[in-house]
């Protein structure tokens, strides 16, 4: 398992040893075998921090209203906000960002696939 | 007029005599050597030896490696086992003493495996990079014969084997030796024909990798003395299985592959050079007491601590940076109030000359001030192996 950490660094999960993006790195190439074989699925996008209020974040992922009656009907007021607490335990009011994986960049989507 | 000619009188017998001074076959060759390269080649002098740490003296990692499956050992060396037994490794130096040598590696059967399974093999092998193979001048019409040669001493007897193969494992060579006496030091001398047909990296990337064998499953084994193709192949059809008992010991040192016909005396460079020479391909900041600075750095931030380190001598290719807390955690001096606690790597880049690192720590509110890194377990290791 890889994580990208930059334009010219992987992670591998397994030790945390960081490889560069070099052809003549033995771990590179290693690293270009396992794509091959295993694809795509074994690496993971670089770590994206974006600046957003704990009030737009919540905002954005509350159900919509419809949804969220629907939820008192079927299920009571108890589970309604247990629902909606656990958004705004994971969105707390000290938020200054959120941490999202971005998509895998073009050198690795490119690394053709063993068939 | 008369004129009187007169000449020294000559001794024939003590011409004679001088004809018959006694010339060994390497005195006779170099003064039958056409020019200054020919006897140079002869003489053997300058850096003559492909391999490096042939006679075991730098050990930048460990002393002793268990359980060894597919690992850089010592520098230079790379062990694997892929059987249902174990090996460990370790650079010894005791009686009875090799010629030429004085530190041996010695791998020991650890757990037997006595059947060998489809593609299963033990092997310990080095490589070569193209900058110093190149002289060989192999994939050329100009390309010289190699001579291997070693000392072994090997617990149990029979034959040997190994193979040289190239950077992509798919173009072979497979040679044999034999352990005549059990337990006694004896000397292989291979002699491999310049090969002129194949490609051989002459650049910083792997030229040749050069495989022992300690047993190999007959799927990649093959006849010796020929060059083939086939994808990772490491000995021949006689090898001997090494795993069949816990007191085998595989002992072998002053390694060299040279140009030329003849093994030469081994070619000691010097702990300094080799030194320099395996920080090419391994570096390693630290462990040192708790009380001794590894690194310096600087607050970036309130809870990282960033800073550079340089990489002499230059590495061969950009290395893969670990920060190595699996004993300990890396401890902080401030000279500013009082230091975080190391919790975590944020990111490490590196060149081939120097590699930066940044450490998530404990609030530290010290932007910009100077940290001392310390570790007497954590350490730092920068890896560009062939």
């Amino acid at each position: 398992m890889y994580k990208i950490i930059s334009e010219n660094t992987i992670k591998r999960i397994s030790d945390d040893a960081f490889i560069p993006k070099d052809s003549a790195n033995m771990d590179y190439q290693q690293f270009l075998q396992d794509v091959r074989t295993h694809g795509v699925g074994i690496v993971e996008g670089v770590d994206v921090e974006t600046q957003i209020s704990y009030v737009d974040a919540r905002v954005a992922e509350y159900p919509p209203l419809q949804e969220q009656l629907d939820k008192i009907y079927h299920s009571g007021v108890s589970a309604w906000k247990t629902d909606i607490k656990a958004i705004k335990d994971k969105y707390p009011k000290t938020q200054v960002g959120i941490t999202s994986v971005a998509a895998l960049p073009n050198w690795v989507t490119s690394i053709q696939k063993t068939p | 007029m008369v004129i009187r000619v007169s000449k020294p009188e000559i001794n024939l017998r003590d011409k004679l005599s001088q004809l018959e001074l006694p010339v060994g076959p390497y005195g006779s060759s170099l003064m039958r050597s056409d020019d200054r390269m020919e006897a140079a080649r002869i003489v053997g002098v300058g850096r003559k030896n492909m391999i490096r740490n042939g006679n075991f003296i730098i050990n930048q990692k460990a002393t002793t490696f268990t359980n060894i499956s597919s690992a850089h050992i010592f520098d230079g060396w790379y062990g694997h086992d892929s059987t249902n037994g174990s090996i460990a490794a370790t650079i010894a130096e005791a009686t009875p003493y090799p010629p030429e040598c004085s530190k041996y590696i010695q791998i020991q059967c650890t757990g037997t495996d006595t059947n060998l399974s489809s593609g299963q093999y033990v092997s310990l092998s080095c490589s070569i990079e193209g900058t110093y193979f190149q002289q060989a001048q192999w994939g050329t019409r100009h390309a010289k014969d190699l001579t291997l040669s070693f000392y072994h001493r090997h617990t149990r007897p029979g034959v040997y084997s190994g193979c040289f193969r190239n950077s992509a494992a798919n173009y072979n060579y497979v040679f044999e030796y034999t352990q005549e006496q059990a337990d006694t030091w004896e000397l292989a001398e291979i002699i491999i024909i310049g090969e002129t047909t194949s490609s051989w990296t002459t650049g910083t990337g792997k030229a040749v990798n050069l495989n022992w064998s300690l047993g190999d499953e007959s799927s990649v084994s093959d006849t010796p003395n020929k060059w083939f193709s086939g994808q990772y192949y490491h000995g021949s059809t006689r090898q001997l299985n090494f795993m069949t008992n816990t007191s085998n010991y595989f002992r072998i040192t002053a390694v060299q592959l040279e140009v030329g016909k003849g093994k030469t005396p081994f070619d000691d460079i010097g702990y300094e050079e080799m030194l320099a020479w395996c920080k090419r391909y391994y570096q390693q900041v630290g462990p040192a007491s708790s009380s001794v600075m590894i690194l310096t750095g600087a607050g970036n931030g309130t809870q990282r601590i960033r800073g550079m380190h340089q990489l002499i001598p230059e590495m061969r290719a950009t290395p893969t940076v670990t920060a190595d807390t699996s004993s300990e955690n890396f401890t902080f001096y401030a000279y500013q109030a009082s230091p975080p606690s190391y919790s975590s790597v944020s990111s490490i880049s590196a060149t081939s000359k120097n590699f930066h690192w940044d450490f998530n720590t404990g609030t530290h509110n010290q932007a910009g001030y100077a940290f001392d890194v310390k570790g007497s377990g954590a350490m730092v290791k920068a890896t560009a192996e062939l």
